[in-house]
């Protein structure tokens, strides 16, 4: 069965970088109805940076870490290989919008209480510039609704078999 | 059945800076789902770095203001058929009307000069 709906929400949160932050903290905040978190991407508005710094992220309820990921620059600089002359077929070299390599979405599964994350930002290399953190959600009823339409499915085959096994169908 | 599929293609020009751009197309009626998306550009530097978009389908939001031009686009060295975006399943045409509010924003990384961006639609026939 071709199942079709929009349940998926994004939140997109700026957060500025200053080149004197060498450790930044800060909490995220979603819809009071967040059930489940599905999806994270980071984004920057610098070039030619390389790798700036990781991002960790933490639920609410001070369980484990649930995801730590590379901030980079946008068109990486050329490996060392290609700077001394050596060819090379590193796509890295080229800008994201030859290679294709875009920042890509990190699926991840997050049950519990996500309407608050708390994220620590780590500079590897002091930079000002804007981080973009679009996080991809589903809301409380969506989720409530598509169980209860799995429940409905579920028991209207269960009493289909119960009938066609009493031979009422 | 075999499923039939068209891919179509909208371009609209933006020719002045830090202005929104409020787009509708209409896709035809014998198209039943929309399957993957993907934004390219006459500029690919500029819709990079300057481009952001706010996408709905049939009044549905795929994607909320903001959201970032790059996030959508592919490049040169990606075999044609990985180019979208892909939309799982696939998302019900309905009225098949597809809006589309561009932002153009400065950047240091890209000074402005009118360029034409273009929304590609992978759709499936009924």
């Amino acid at each position: 069965m071709i199942a079709v709906s929009i349940s998926r929400k994004f939140k997109i949160i700026p957060v500025p970088i200053s080149d004197i932050d060498s450790i930044k903290t800060f909490d995220l905040h979603l819809p009071s109805g967040t059930a489940l978190i599905t999806g994270i991407q980071v984004t920057t508005d610098v070039a030619g940076l390389g790798n700036l710094g990781r991002l960790t992220l933490q639920s609410n309820d001070r369980t484990d870490i649930f995801i730590s990921l590379a901030v980079n620059a946008n068109e990486l600089q050329p490996a060392d290989e290609v700077l001394m002359g050596i060819d090379t077929d590193d796509l890295e070299m080229q800008p994201e919008w030859v290679s294709g390599k875009i920042a890509q979405s990190h699926e991840i599964a997050i049950n519990g209480d996500t309407t608050l994350l708390h994220c620590i930002y780590r500079t590897y290399q002091p930079a000002n510039f804007m981080l973009k953190v679009y996080l991809q959600y589903q809301e409380r009823e969506e989720t409530d609704k598509e169980e209860e339409s799995n429940d409905r499915e579920f028991y209207t085959e269960l009493y289909s078999t119960a009938d066609q096994t009493a031979g009422l169908s | 059945m075999e499923s039939k599929y068209i891919h179509k293609a909208f371009s609209f020009t933006v020719d002045t800076p830090n202005q929104s751009y409020n787009k509708k197309f209409d896709l035809d009626k014998n198209v039943s789902l929309l399957l993957g998306l993907l934004i390219s550009s006459s500029d690919p530097k500029k819709l990079f770095y300057r481009g952001s978009q706010r996408i709905e389908l049939s009044g549905d939001e795929l994607y909320p203001e903001d959201y970032e031009s790059k996030l959508l686009m592919s490049g040169i060295s990606v075999p044609p058929n990985e180019k979208y975006v892909s939309l799982g399943n696939g998302v019900l045409s309905g009225n098949g009307e597809v809006k589309m509010l561009y932002k153009d924003t400065d950047n240091a990384n890209a000074v402005f000069e009118p360029y034409v961006v273009t929304l590609v639609l992978k759709c499936e026939l009924k």
